[in-house]
This record gives structure tokens, sequence and C-alpha cells, in this order.
């Protein structure tokens, strides 16, 4: 457990995205029946969720940082880092950061770089790009987070399609000396790795025909080597043993009390994860911010998400906060901070339909019809 | 808490009446011990006595003794 403290940034400003496309709990009626799901949705309490059938990652966060650089009024060739955080990368290479580089029209001074990280990812992000920032020789930065996870769900997982929602989010940073400090808690404990994975894809166990098709597996879910593995009482277990932890620690670090704290915004892996994280952290539950209704769990960018849709007072004013992400990997991350007030737009809402990729149509992967 | 109280929690985590679980049921036959009631148990075990419990272990259990015997050997320190 690392803590750390940044001083001299701060953040200016956060847009989210997500597709305009919806799903709901009776969708998924007909596959696990009406009983199955009332059970499911009173645990992750999540009726309605923003799913992408064509979007990517990288769509909802050029649409959330097109829209916020225009509210800031920054210049693009005024942003000198961008870190983008997401498990779900445009192309396996290069990196979506620098895609987005150009795709974004940004300057070709910018440090552009991609974080392989989930639920953690947004705090880890935000301490990535504050401490980049922080020595006063870059100026600006973008942490782009975000996910298209329910394309990763198995549709035959009761545990995970009901839940996984796709977002992706833009937070703005600057280098402010005597900005206030961003106190930070980290860990990581990969023993964790193997409850919550995607097999396939990966050198370890590059993607053949056979890992395209849907199986039977012996936990009763079928899904291909493509799919999202998780399971959820080793999520929990871990969750128990180490947020509560996480939380204590960065409060202390920060030389905060509980009561110091206007509003804890944790990673909004489940209505039921929340409510268990509140209770074994002794939170009070009226600080414990949930967004889940309306999106899902939206991985790397659930806490933006969660900012956006449940905190509009930080347009006007400063709060005290706890972020704290916490999942696959398995990965923490707890930030303290004072935010507010900035410039946060209403959630933005993209139309879901298919942008070409950027390679698609080079003649190097044109042939011939056999 | 008593052993009624902690069958009427199972009630309540199998969502199913007060007075369903009589102490002696095998898990196979109860319709709602499925996963999600895995993660509840675990999450009320820890609510109510602050214990941690292995998941692989509730899983290995087949009876509500089995899920008895697993906290209380929790409480008494023996579980790893």
């Amino acid at each position: 457990m690392t803590a750390a403290r940044i001083h001299d940034v701060r953040i200016v400003g956060l847009a989210t995205a997500v597709p305009d496309r919806t799903r709901s709990a009776n969708d998924e009626v007909e596959r696990f029946g009406a009983e199955e799901m009332q059970r499911v949705v009173r645990n992750i309490g999540v009726t309605v969720r923003t799913v992408a059938e064509h979007l990517c990652t990288s769509d909802l966060c050029v649409a959330a940082g097109e829209k916020l650089l225009a509210e800031l009024g920054w210049p693009k060739d005024s942003i000198d880092v961008l870190v983008v955080v997401t498990q779900t990368p445009d192309y396996p290479s290069p990196a979506t950061a620098c895609l987005l580089q150009h795709r974004m029209g940004l300057g070709r001074g910018v440090a552009a770089f991609d974080v392989n990280l989930g639920c953690s990812g947004y705090t880890y992000g935000l301490q990535i790009v504050a401490s980049m920032l922080s020595g006063g020789h870059l100026r600006r930065g973008l942490l782009m987070a975000g996910d298209t996870v329910s394309r990763a769900a198995s549709p035959a997982d009761r545990a995970v399609v009901p839940l996984f929602g796709d977002a992706g989010s833009v937070t703005a940073l600057e280098f402010s000396a005597g900005a206030g400090r961003m106190t930070v808690d980290v860990g990581t404990d990969g023993a964790g790795g193997v409850h919550l994975h995607t097999l396939a894809g990966g050198a370890k166990h590059p993607t053949k025909a056979a890992d395209l098709v849907d199986v039977l597996r012996r936990d009763g879910v079928t899904r291909s080597n493509q799919h999202t593995y998780m399971n959820g009482a080793e999520v929990l277990a871990f969750a128990l043993q180490n947020v509560p932890g996480m939380v204590k620690r960065v409060l202390e670090s920060a030389g905060w009390s509980e009561a110091d704290v206007d509003h804890y915004v944790f990673h909004q892996a489940s209505l039921f994860m929340l409510k268990n994280v509140a209770r074994s952290s002794r939170l009070p539950p009226s600080k414990v911010v949930v967004a889940l209704e309306g999106y899902g769990n939206t991985s790397s960018a659930s806490i933006p998400v969660a900012l956006n849709d449940q905190l509009v007072a930080l347009r006007r004013e400063r709060k005290r906060l706890i972020l704290g992400g916490f999942g696959i990997g398995w990965s923490w991350c707890a930030i303290a901070l004072e935010l507010g007030p900035i410039v946060m737009p209403d959630v933005v809402r993209v139309p879901d339909e298919a942008r070409p990729g950027e390679f698609e149509s080079l003649e190097a992967h044109r042939h011939d019809p056999a | 808490m008593t052993r009624q109280e902690l069958y009427e929690t199972l009630d309540d985590i199998l969502e199913l009446p007060i007075g369903t679980i009589q102490g002696d049921e095998r898990l196979a036959d109860i319709k709602t011990w499925d996963s999600l009631a895995v993660v509840s148990f675990i999450a009320t075990a820890n609510g109510l006595f602050g214990v941690i419990l292995s998941p692989p272990r509730v899983r290995e259990c087949t009876s509500v003794p089995d899920l008895v015997a697993l906290v209380e050997d929790h409480l008494s320190g023996g579980a790893a």
C-alpha cells in the first residue's frame, strides 16, 4: 500500500458520454426468466443500462472530449498529456491514446499512452496525469477513461449481462501552483487476477477459431474464451478484505476524519457491492454515491459517470471527496481531494452508429475473395 | 445469535418464508441457493460476525449444517 501526495494540480473539468442505446432488465427476461431478473435487479440496482453495439470506447471518449474542450475553451495544442485508461482499446496495437491524439487534433508534443486497468483505472489515471503535471513542466493533461464492457459479456452470463454498461469520460487537469493536494493510496494483489479476466486475445492465449465458440463451462455458464469471466463471490471477498483499509489509510494520510468528507464516490461495481463496502468501511450510506441506474457498471468510467450524474453541485461548489476504485487485477486506488467548482456539461448521448476504423481500409488488409 | 436466528437469516438470504429452514436441508434442494445466494451469505456473515468466508469453502458446503459449521469454525478461529 503506497501513499502519495500530489501538489499543484487541479481538476478543471469533467465530461462523460454514453451510447444512446439502452437495454433494460425486461430485455433479459426471455433468457433468464422474470423471477430471476427481479432477484438480480434487487441485488445489482440496475434496471436500465447504456450499451454500445457499434461504438467503441474511443468514440465515447472523443465525444466527451470535444464537448469538454469546447466548454473549457482550451486550444487543442495546449494539451501536454493524454492518458487513455481502458480495457477495450480500438486495436491490440497501437495504443488508443496515439490514435486519439491524431483524431482529436492534439499537438504532436503531447505525451500519449494507454493504461490497461478497469475498476481502479479512473483513480489510477488521475494519479498518473496529476503526477506528470505536478512538476510544472507539463501544464495541461487529459485523462480519458472508459470501456465498452457490455460487448465482452457472454449473453448467457447472468452475473455480468444485466450489470455491465458502456461509457467514456474525459477529465481535464492543469498545473496550478498552490492548488490543493491529492492524497493517494494505491495497491495491487495480482493473485486475484484469475477471478476476473478475459482468457483469449493476448500473447499467452492468442485467439484461435475455437476461442470464438460459446461452450457450456463447468460453472454452468455458456461463454467463449473472448468473454469476460467474473467470480462474483471472490470479487466481494476481495472488496471486504481491502476497501475498508484503503479508505482508512487515505483518510489518515489526508489528515481527515470521516466527518470531513462530503461524499464517497466508489467504482460503481453494483448496488450490493456498494452497500457492503459502505457497511464494512463504517461509512454513512447517505454519503456513498450510487449512480448505477441508467448506466450499469461502466468499468473505468463509473466514477466520472457517478460524479457527472449525481454531483452536479460540483459545477458551483467545492466538495471534499474520497474517490475509490477497486477490482480487476486485483487493483485498488483511492484519492482524497477537494473538487470544484468545475466545468461539467450534461452527460453526452452518442448515437450508437458504426464509425469506420483507421486501419480496415488499408491496402495491406484488403484481399480478393477466394 | 441463536441457531434459530441464523436459520431465519438464511431464509432471508434464500428469499424463503421465515421458518422454512429447519437446519437439516440439503442445499441442492433449495432452488435459490445459487451464485447470488453465495455472495449474500458471505456478505451477511461479514456483517453479522465480522468474518470473511472463503468463497471456495462456501461452495463446498452441501447442506445447511455445513454452512453453520463453516461460520462456527471461523468464529472459533479454526478456519483458514
